[in-house]
């Protein structure tokens, strides 16, 4: 068996970035530019709240909300922080360096032949 | 009945950092209504709030009221202005009433009225209410407790449209009001006007952080927004802008749980029917969008709360020594304890907390962190220390920065000193509070203009 290839999730998504959503949670987005991309990539079912809980090495339940929003072609995933923003020893006030261990989700991909993509 | 109303929206933080002009006086040529700016986020965290003190440079402030209030008075038109001075707290609403009268008098305006509206809470009222009536936990997670009470300086209730549209129906040319949800301030007018409630707060809500609803991102440049009895209209005033049916949905969903539903003051907006689509290729035509007004015909407001935790002092410290950073959870926990031992007295996390950012290593995602071998050759600590005794904040930031210097682990080659040090003790002078968020709660209101908990005051300007 030929093994699929895969891409980065930061070839395939327009945006990928993090915010408070109110005080105490962190909302996290992944937002594509092109409606074919979107729905190759919800189709795969790599990204769950459960592949989201094991990247941040999070329980599953401080996964609040997983949401595909279509209108906005975006993976829309919210999270109970670990600290209230702007507590004492809180380190990320607007909550939006959160997104980074999202870069690491790879995604089965394959380019349709001849066409060269740009950030692979 | 109006057709259509348009509204400029030039800033999503009136006073973060100065609207841009050039877009906002090409948006002020268009055929506007009505202006309006949110102030106002708990983005900025708790310090403002319960300090109550200005998160922003009077001058920019002062700046972005100058524009809008010049444009409103020049053309007659009413402008709504939400969460004053960021946090809306009394204090922060007569600031600003005091910066709209100062330009007046400067630009020698015509004779105008303002429309004051506070939401700053009575702290021993709201104790007294809390008995009667429980309050329910809104991003806190439980009811709200008489402890919770007394540790808050200051608390805010936050109006919806309600409260400004009595302020614009009885003549305000310009709102000035305390803690307000950031959609209404775009909502009010026209609801007040008969347009539909729900397309209304879609506008809101689409249109309160001006250009971060167009694409490519921008920040400050102005945005029109028109609303019909059928749908609204985005467009960018900045020519290289583009509101498309894409950015406005992505835009939706900023900074909040569910794109969804939006919980309001007496209701929802649902957009589980809105319809986003292009009118031209920079112009967005959002519709569908509804306000379910709350089931048992309650009214609640969302209550917000800070107060003080206790001094804090910060030390910075940083590691090159690649040995050393090998070893660094080691240098940690060991520096932790000897602030154990000299203290031994008191209780770390009741007289004192004591964190350690670490840069390099998790400085920024702390817990959340997934990487746990560091790859860097150097690491930067920050040292935090919260306490009531501001005395013994500063002894235990001390000892710790001086507990780096003698750091002992494996490997060890040096002997004069193991971490660098910004200036010696200069980081500990800023002498500082600490603050907590208190209340995340929502309050029942049997009438929206309840008198304890929205005033308003009208007052004249001008000449």
């Amino acid at each position: 068996m030929v093994a699929v290839p895969s891409v980065p999730i930061t070839s395939l998504a327009r945006t990928v970035r993090s915010k408070n959503a109110k005080t105490r949670h962190i909302t996290l987005e992944i937002i594509f530019d092109d409606r074919t991309t979107y729905e190759r990539v919800k189709a795969t079912g790599i990204i769950t709240a459960e592949s989201i809980a094991g990247l941040y090495r999070i329980p599953r339940e401080n996964i609040t909300h997983f949401i595909l929003f279509d209108p906005g072609m975006a993976i829309k995933i919210t999270m109970r922080r670990p600290r209230v923003s702007g507590d004492p020893g809180e380190s990320d006030v607007y909550g939006c360096q959160q997104y980074a261990p999202l870069f690491q989700i790879e995604i089965p991909w394959q380019w349709p032949d001849g066409i060269i993509q740009e950030g692979q | 009945m109006r057709e259509r109303l348009s509204v400029l929206s030039s800033t999503g933080n009136l006073g973060d950092t100065p609207i841009e002009e050039a877009s906002f006086y090409e948006g002020i040529k268009r055929d506007l209504d009505y202006l309006a700016a949110d102030a106002g986020s708990s983005d900025l965290g708790p310090t403002f709030l319960g300090s109550d003190s200005p998160h922003n440079p009077v001058e920019w402030e002062k700046h972005d009221l100058e524009l809008l209030l010049l444009a409103s008075r020049a053309r007659g038109i009413p402008m709504v202005i939400g969460s004053c001075r960021s946090t809306g707290t009394d204090s922060g609403v007569d600031f600003f009433v005091e910066l709209i009268r100062e330009i007046a008098v400067e630009h020698s305006l015509g004779r105008f009225r303002i429309a004051a509206i506070y939401s700053e809470l009575d702290l021993d009222i709201l104790k007294e209410r809390m008995e009667r009536e429980q309050t329910l936990p809104l991003e806190a997670d439980e009811p709200l407790t008489a402890s919770d009470v007394e540790a808050t300086d200051h608390a805010t209730a936050m109006m919806g449209v309600e409260q400004l549209m009595v302020a614009l129906s009885r003549g305000a040319d310009v709102v000035l009001a305390g803690r307000c949800c950031d959609d209404a301030v775009y909502a009010a007018y026209p609801i007040l006007h008969g347009f539909d409630r729900g397309l209304a707060l879609h506008l809101g809500k689409a249109i309160e952080c001006a250009s971060l609803v167009a694409t490519p991102q921008r920040v400050k440049e102005s945005v029109l927004g028109t609303i019909t009895r059928d749908a609204f209209y985005l467009e960018p005033m900045h020519p290289e802008q583009r509101v498309t049916p894409h950015s406005v949905a992505a835009h939706s969903m900023y900074e909040r749980m569910d794109p969804y539903t939006q919980a309001v003051p007496g209701g929802i907006l649902d957009m589980h029917r809105t319809r986003y689509e292009a009118h031209t290729d920079r112009i967005a035509r959002v519709s569908g969008s509804q306000f379910i007004p709350s089931a048992d015909g309650t009214y609640s407001v969302k209550l917000e709360g800070a107060g003080c935790v206790g001094f804090r002092v910060f030390h910075i410290v940083g590691i090159r020594d690649t040995i050393a950073v090998r070893h660094i959870e080691k240098i940690l926990a060991d520096t932790r304890n000897k602030v154990r031992d000299v203290f031994g007295d008191k209780a770390e996390g009741k007289d004192y907390q004591l964190f350690f950012h670490t840069y390099g290593v998790d400085g920024v995602m702390g817990h959340l962190e997934p990487v746990k071998e560091t790859g860097s050759h150097e690491v930067g600590i920050v040292i935090e220390v919260v306490s009531p005794d501001q005395e013994l904040a500063i002894s235990i930031a001390k000892l710790a920065k001086f507990r780096f210097f003698y750091a002992q682990y494996p490997g060890q080659r040096n002997s004069s000193g193991g971490g660098a040090a910004i200036l010696t003790d200069e980081p500990l002078l800023p002498k500082s509070k600490a603050y907590r968020w208190t209340i995340d709660h929502l309050l029942r209101l049997d009438d929206p203009l309840d008198p304890e908990v929205f005033r308003f005051r009208y007052l004249e300007a001008g000449r």
